[in-house]
């Protein structure tokens, strides 16, 4: 020890220094500059009045003493506690279905399940409002007076809308029980009812609340809906939209803003708190068999009919009220309402894709990039990039939308950046990182260390690792992640909208404009346009993902 | 020496890992290192090959000085416990790979592949793809891809732990004949003893990220230096100084001089001499079978010696016995 020759520093070519220095602080300073940033400005000008000076708590003061601002707060915790009672509800039904039925149609019903994750939010409300509004068709055919604005509207239109997700999350925690349990169960003589209840329930506890969290965190921070369809009840998202974009009182719509992260930070903290315990489950797990039962498959398959009924009904009836010529009164099929109102027709919708050509793109190589940093990152680094990269899930779109508003259409980086395509990427990615990164993370586990290792004694540098072991491994996840990314920028509206300009618009946010000016037939054309070019990327992720895998797994040795 | 190795230090998060290790291997020779799990052979191998930074220490390589070399340039090829062919790539291009890299003509390249095919006995095999070959065959193939570019030194980490006990055995035979026919300076990482002695030219053992002793595996076997080593390379019974004073004292002639708990008599199981006699004050214990031989548990003063026999020998549990050792089979080690 006292006698130890100091270190002698490994010469590294340049080429691969640069090379490392780039992809490792090129990721680090965009989550700088494009999510911690932003964020610590909204923090900080929710403490601050215009003209007034140091920090003071008078908006948070505010918030308590203007009434509209508590009861919206109010409106908001009641909607999404009671879409959260209804889509875990429907959620574990479907999911019991998908993997715990032999149910035949179950492909389909997934597809329908889908449906609400191809379009934009505003799709449900659209589809509610053709169904149900005061002038729709159930009050065309029965008489009844309907009226979809408000309370029930808005939680039809969020359970729809986090139903598919939920069902995801509990479909997996399912998967995850294992069969070993039942085999007991069964040889002790337990009924169907009485394994559900101790085993399927019991051991699927983590995802149960996993997905309370996310179903009640997406709806209270929803924007879509709740401008189409909150009328006079007013949420928590409607406040902070016409905070900022209708008095421009940016400061007061920070706070609002500030409120919105509490449900979603800690949904986060409990969720992940709440994972920890649950562990990875058994190494050996292995699903459950699926045994015959008539009754069981006859329930779960009339209850998820009853339960997927009204969303196939809202999409198709969106679509087809795209097609008529005047909904609901004349029913002629015309294609009149594909020839928007809008100034500048359909260039939203190429402004959309290539958006969402350029989220993904960027997206998926900066967070490509961030995976393999933490991936040879000290373990102390690791742990703390690892929160920064999965923290932007507990931003809702809302507060990244003002956020960006506040940091970069004034300020030092405003001429460069506002009203561009590339700002737009920018939130589109960091609005969606956390999942991006996750997925990627996971992907990069199963790249073999030893493989890269390999390489390097051959003589091989960093390009050629990169080339010949991490991509051949992670190909199928990466894209993934980049579908992932250009599907959730062509329908997502929450943050975008409050960066659009009228020379830079985008799809979503036509569909809210027409919407909001009364055409709400071209919304619908609109609509089914953003749906149909998000099912062919879909289509195409299926695809891709699938022959990568396909190519991969062919090769791979079973060495353990 | 061709490569030497002096001083390497190495801490992960403030917990020595390496701590001091120096040796030496000769041009042709093959050094195991071997040692228990978590004692750091993986990291020193790793050191030496570059794919790890030492917080000191150096490592040279003929005229070489290693040290600051990067990886890609030390010319050291590496085999490890599995998962390290390109499954993508077919065997001609996986052991093609390094030379590729340097720029070989295609010509040349596939000359070199059929000759490393032939020489790890799998001739037919150049258009398979990992994922169609066994683990054995797996290895050769890495074995193959680490020779293609002559490199200077060789370093196996534990390649054949992930095997079944049979392949195993035939791949050491070939791996120590391969390196014969080659000559080329290899260093083997394992924790199976038997593997080390039956392979290695030297055997350097390690415990806790210092060096044990570095012996040939006869001396090794024979004259351990300290109680993990004998411990830990083949089995013995460790017996304490004032147990041998009143024991067996004609073992004492060959202790070093020093205080009681500072060395242990290391005797091996086969060299307990066990005679059948009516007043002998040891007592047979249970015994477990092992093929050629028999192992016993003795019982004598105290203790419980064990005890190797052929499996033919007339003895049973609970018979009287005399035990005895012959002074020279008994070797006192560093407690
Ligand atoms: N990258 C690392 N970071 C922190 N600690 C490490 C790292 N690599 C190894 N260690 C620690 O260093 C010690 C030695 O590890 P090493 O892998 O060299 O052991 P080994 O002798 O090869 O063991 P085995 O026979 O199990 O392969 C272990 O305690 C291990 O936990
Ligand atoms: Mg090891």
């Amino acid at each position: 020890m006292n006698t130890c020759t100091p270190a002698t520093r490994v010469y590294r070519p340049g080429t691969e220094r640069a090379l490392g220095l780039l992809g490792g602080g090129l990721p680090l300073l965009a989550l700088a500059l494009f999510f911690v940033y932003p964020l610590l400005s909204i923090g900080w000008r929710s403490f601050t009045v215009d003209g007034a000076g140091g920090p003071t708590l008078a908006n948070y003061l505010r918030l308590w003493s203007e009434p509209g601002i508590a009861r919206a707060a109010w409106h908001s915790l009641t909607m999404s506690g009671t879409v959260t009672v209804l889509a875990l509800a429907a959620g574990l039904l479907l999911a019991m279905l998908f993997k715990r039925s032999r149910v035949r149609g179950r492909r389909l019903m997934f597809a329908v399940l889908m449906l609400p994750m191809l379009a934009p939010s505003l799709m449900q409300g659209l589809g509610l409002l053709f169904l149900l509004g005061r002038n729709g068709l159930v009050h065309r055919w029965t008489g009844l007076d309907t009226d979809i604005y408000g309370f029930w509207g808005l939680v039809a239109a969020n359970a729809i809308y986090a139903l598919p997700q939920a069902t995801l999350i509990i479909a997996a925690a399912l998967e995850r029980t294992d069969h070993r349990h039942y085999d007991a169960a069964l040889t002790m003589g337990a009924s169907p009812w009485r394994q559900f209840l101790d085993i399927t329930l019991a051991q699927s506890r983590y995802g149960l609340l996993a997905a309370v969290f996310v179903v009640f965190s997406v709806t209270i921070t929803d924007f879509g809906n709740a401008i189409v369809l909150g009328g006079p009840y007013r949420v928590l998202a409607n406040e902070v939209y016409d905070q900022v974009a209708g008095q421009m009182d940016i400061n007061m719509g920070a706070a609002v803003g500030m409120l919105l992260l509490l449900p979603a930070l800690a949904s986060l903290l409990v969720e992940r708190s709440a994972l920890r315990r649950a562990g990875t489950g058994s190494e050996h797990a292995r699903p459950a068999d699926v045994r015959p039962g008539r009754g069981r498959d006859l329930g779960l398959g009339l209850g998820s009919v009853v339960v997927l009924a009204p969303v196939l009904a809202v999409f198709a009836t969106v679509v087809y009220a795209s097609l008529v010529k005047l909904w609901p009164y004349r029913l002629e099929l015309t294609l009149a309402h594909y020839h928007t109102d809008l100034p500048d027709g359909y260039t939203p919708i190429f402004t959309s894709l290539k958006l969402a050509l350029l989220t993904a793109l960027a997206g998926t190589v900066l967070v490509f990039a961030l995976t393999l940093l933490v991936r040879r990152a000290r373990p102390s680094l690791a742990r703390g990039l690892h929160v920064m990269a999965t923290l932007p899930a507990a931003v809702p779109g809302l507060v990244i939308g003002i956020a960006y508003l506040m940091s970069f259409n004034t300020g030092p980086l405003a001429d460069m950046l506002y009203g561009s395509l590339f700002l737009m990427a920018a939130c589109n990615l960091y609005h969606y990182h956390a999942q991006s990164y996750l997925m990627l993370a996971t992907g990069m586990r199963a790249v073999p260390g030893a493989l890269e290792d390999a390489v390097t004694c051959l003589g091989g540098g960093l390009l050629r690792r990169l080339r010949d072991v991490v991509l051949p491994f992670t190909a199928p996840t990466v894209a993934s992640v980049f579908f992932f990314l250009f599907m959730q920028s062509m329908v997502t509206l929450s943050a975008v909208v409050f960066l659009v300009t009228p020379e830079l618009n985008l799809a979503s946010v036509a569909v809210m404009q027409l919407d909001a000016n009364g055409f709400v037939s071209q919304a619908a054309a609109y609509a089914t346009c953003i749906v149909a070019s998000v099912a062919a990327a879909a289509l195409a992720m299926r695809v891709c993902a699938t022959l990568l895998a396909r190519h991969f797994q062919r090769r791979t040795p079973d060495v353990a | 020496m061709y490569l030497q190795i002096d001083n390497l230090h190495k801490s992960f998060a403030g917990q020595r890992v390496l701590d001091g290790i120096g040796f030496a291997a000769g041009e042709h020779e093959f050094v195991c290192l071997l040692g228990p799990s978590g004692c750091g052979k993986t990291t020193l191998l790793r050191i030496i090959a570059g794919l790890l930074e030492a917080d000191g220490g150096t490592i040279r390589l003929g005229t070489r000085e290693l040290t600051p070399l990067p990886a890609q340039q030390r010319n050291i090829g590496l085999v490890f416990q599995s998962y390290s062919l390109f499954p993508t790539m077919t065997v001609a291009q996986n052991i093609g790979y390094g030379m590729r890299l340097r720029r070989a003509t295609r010509a040349s390249i596939a000359a070199r592949c059929e000759e490393l095919l032939a020489l790890v006995r799998m001739p037919d095999a150049a258009a398979r793809y990992p994922a169609e070959l066994s683990g054995g065959q797996q290895q050769r193939v890495a074995l193959a891809r680490a020779l293609a570019v002559d490199p200077g030194l060789l370093l196996l980490d534990e390649p054949l732990s992930a095997l079944d006990a049979r392949v195993r055995e035939q791949l050491r035979g070939e791996l120590r004949q391969l390196q014969r026919s080659l000559a080329i300076p290899t260093l083997m990482v394992t924790h199976d003893q038997e593997e080390a002695l039956s392979m290695a030219d030297r055997i350097v053992c390690m415990n806790q990220g210092r060096i044990e002793q570095i012996a040939a595996p006869r001396e090794l076997y024979l004259r351990p230096r300290t109680a993990f080593v004998a411990g830990f390379v083949g089995e013995s019974n460790l017996l304490p100084t004032a147990w041998i004073r009143e024991v067996w004292p004609e073992l004492l002639v060959h202790r070093p001089s020093g205080s009681d708990d500072m060395f242990v008599a290391c005797v091996r199981p086969e060299d307990v001499l066990v005679r059948a006699e009516a007043e002998g004050t040891a007592r047979m214990g249970a015994a477990t079978f092992r093929g050629a031989t028999v192992r016993w548990q003795i019982e004598w003063r105290g203790r419980q010696l064990l005890c190797e026999q052929h499996r033919d020998t007339a003895l049973a549990q609970g018979d009287a016995v005399s035990v005895s050792v012959r002074p020279d089979r008994c070797t006192w080690v560093r407690a």
